[in-house]
């Protein structure tokens, strides 16, 4: 049942007590039914029988019982739908109605009416003992059972029909107000960290639905303080850090304009700002990630012709690939223009590079690829070597995280680089991944869109 | 040559006064944004640096009242946000060149210098260290009568370590400033172009003019 949609159980909850309603209606209903046809019964008979002992007042002769005109008078007054069994004394039957046959009505308490069967049939019966006469009068349930068989029938006919029309209404309910919560769902779904501002639409309505908007927006706008204050920091801070780095690296290459230093001086200052250059670089790079949180990384797009300006980096590549003695083969299509910005994308593209030699085996091998595709341009680029263990595949992309701790710091990285080529990526409208892992190869693939040609395809040279 | 520095960071305008200066430039410091667009509406100078956070009155509100002065005195910006519109909301408030904070001094002086040579029309632009020489409009290079033949990025590399002699440069201010990679790709880029560039300059000659800083960088200069 957990998995079930709400839809769904609420039809099934509604059906369900429908059908217990109407049973319990049903039942109630038949009880009672029989229970009064029955005491209207009684009370006949009870008239029946009182009716019988006043003619006998008037018949007294002692003859009565031979003489079948005296019997057919004083029978004449009561009705013919009930069947009479006299006694005098009790015991001794005197007088039987004629549609008895042979049968004579069962004894029974005085003056209660009972149930019993004569030939088979069912039938009510009333046994007066009045001096030394005894009377029984019998009337048959017959009628009585018919029309509660009617009744159960077109019950039983109808229930299935009721119970239908049950679910169809359950179901036409739940939807109709359902529908509201699926809105709030679905304008939740597009709410994501870059327009936390905008909320939820107000449905205007004061009900159930009203409340539960007023209070995710209420959540919303908390996230969004939070959020806010953690992105200004991070924003404000590297701000804040840009300054006094300003003012080191400017003091470090003043100090080494200074005139000939001693070479231990030398070489200690060259080392700071080499060191103060890694930390501008990762403070750009939380003001570039800060300015993405915030939605606000906008950056210039122009048209690049994608495989020209892969050809040119490839020089740079195979640069860094030879002491490896890694080889590169790529495969760039011609032509595949795209909206971007060339530093961006070079940035996008070098660190994809460069993570290829760095984490290849030696001897080793690089493809890449440019492809036009469903009007996006796919870059591929794989390499050889140990694959990413699945743990790190989920957190590659994630801001601080290096797959492999003690050679990345060898190699001067900060694990900032695939975190910002994401962004990047998706400030042009496109997606970076990596790609499910072959038995000794690596490979990330990117996508963004196409552009028009330009006309002036000299513009677009890097 | 005079130029006037708007910004009220005290260090960075000092550090800017002492950077200029050693570059033959004389240089008047103003802290308040105020204060600097009187004194640059007052007096003419060479170029113009302006922070764009200032007391008083902000950068890009000094540049706009500037322009609507009639005063065309070539403005370089500098900012620490760096963001994209912010550039172009400067250039379009007249900036002629904008820089971002963090800047490195040298790259600061070549852009200004650059500046002013477009305002001025002046089209020559030279440097020389020993008998080696570079020609930055006809692109040409010579060591002492020989002509050499570089790629695109050995001109820009080359160029960069000319632009100061005898200062040793980081393999990391190398690759920032000739490739423009905003990050670390590794030293063996910078260390293969070094080797094509001797290869050129200093082969079959006495004096060898790139220097190797073990464990740091390169410098230009004579042995």
């Amino acid at each position: 049942m957990k998995g079930w949609p709400l839809r769904l159980k609420v039809t099934l909850w509604s059906v369900l007590v429908g059908a217990l309603a109407l049973l319990l209606f049903g039942g109630v209903v038949g009880v009672a039914m029989r229970r009064s046809s029955l005491s209207h019964l009684d009370e006949a008979l009870r008239h029946e029988a009182k009716d019988f002992f006043e003619s006998m007042r008037e018949h007294t002769s002692p003859n009565l019982w031979k003489d079948q005109n005296e019997v057919r008078e004083l029978f004449g007054l009561v009705r013919s739908l009930y069947a009479f069994n006299v006694e005098q004394p009790p015991g001794t039957s005197v007088y039987r109605t004629r549609s008895l046959g042979n049968a004579s009505i069962p004894d029974g308490p005085d003056g209660t009416p009972f149930t019993t069967t004569i030939d088979g049939d069912k039938v009510r019966v009333l046994q007066v003992t009045h001096n030394d006469v005894r009377v029984r009068v019998a009337a048959d349930l017959g009628p009585i059972e018919n029309i509660e068989r009617t009744l159960w029938l077109t019950y039983a006919a109808l229930l299935p029909l009721t119970l239908l029309f049950i679910a169809f209404g359950g179901m036409w309910l739940s939807k109709k107000a359902l529908s509201p919560v699926e809105q709030i769902a679905a304008a939740a779904e597009r709410i994501s960290a870059q327009q936390l501002d905008h909320g939820l639409p107000l449905p205007g309505t004061n009900d159930e639905i009203g409340h539960l908007t007023d209070v995710l927006n209420e959540m919303i706008s908390r996230i969004r303080v939070s959020f806010e204050q953690a992105r200004r920091f991070s924003a404000d801070a590297s701000h804040e850090l840009k300054t006094p780095l300003t003012i080191i690296r400017g003091e470090i290459e003043a100090s080494l304009r200074s005139g000939p230093l001693p070479p231990v001086v030398e070489k200690t200052m060259l080392d700071l700002l080499e060191e103060t250059g890694r930390l501008i670089h990762i403070v750009e790079s939380l003001l570039i990630l800060s300015q993405a949180d915030a939605g606000k990384f906008n950056i210039e797009l122009g048209p690049v012709d994608l495989g020209a300006f892969m050809e040119e980096l490839v020089e740079d590549v195979e640069i860094l690939a030879a002491p490896r003695g890694i080889t590169l083969n790529t495969n760039f299509e011609t032509g595949v223009f795209v909206k971007a910005s060339a530093q961006f994308l070079r940035q996008v593209l070098l660190n994809l590079f460069d993570n290829a030699v760095k984490y290849n085996q030696p001897d080793g091998e690089i493809r890449a690829k440019l492809v036009r595709q469903n009007g996006q341009a796919i870059f591929t680029i794989s390499n050889t070597g140990a694959n990413i263990s699945p743990d790190d595949r989920e957190r590659i992309f994630d801001r601080f995280h290096r797959a492999d701790r003690s050679r990345e710091r060898s190699t001067g990285g900060q694990g900032l680089g695939l975190s910002i080529c994401r962004e990047i990526i998706r400030a042009h409208g496109g997606e970076i991944s990596l790609e499910p892992s072959v038995q000794g190869w690596t490979c990330f693939r990117f996508s963004v869109p196409l552009c028009e040609i330009p006309h002036v395809t000299a513009a677009a040279s890097v | 040559m005079k130029i006037l520095v708007i910004e009220d960071e005290k260090k960075i305008a000092n550090l800017l006064q002492k950077g200029l200066r050693e570059h033959g430039y004389t240089v008047d410091l103003s802290h308040d944004g105020n204060d600097g667009l009187e004194r640059a509406s007052a007096q003419p100078y060479e170029a113009i640096i302006l922070d764009i956070m200032l007391p008083g009155r902000d950068g890009l509100s000094v540049l706009r009242k500037l322009r609507e002065r009639k005063v065309t005195t070539p403005v370089m910006v500098l900012t620490a946000r760096g963001e994209v519109n912010e550039r172009v909301e400067g250039l379009n408030a007249g900036a002629d060149d904008y820089l971002a904070k963090p800047f490195a001094m040298d790259e600061l002086v070549a852009r200004l210098r650059a500046l002013m040579r477009r305002v001025t029309g002046e089209n020559i632009s030279f440097y020389k260290v020993a008998d080696l020489s570079m020609n930055l409009v006809s692109r040409e290079v010579m060591r002492g009568t020989r002509k050499i033949e570089l790629t695109g990025r050995e001109f820009r590399l080359l160029e960069h370590l000319m632009r100061s002699p005898e200062q040793v440069l980081t393999r990391t201010q190398i690759i920032e400033r000739v490739w423009e990679y905003h990050f670390d790709p590794g030293t063996n880029l910078v260390d293969v172009y070094i080797q094509r560039l001797r290869r050129k300059v200093d082969d079959g000659e006495e004096v060898k003019l790139i220097q190797t800083v073990r464990g740091v960088g390169y410098a230009i200069k004579p042995e």
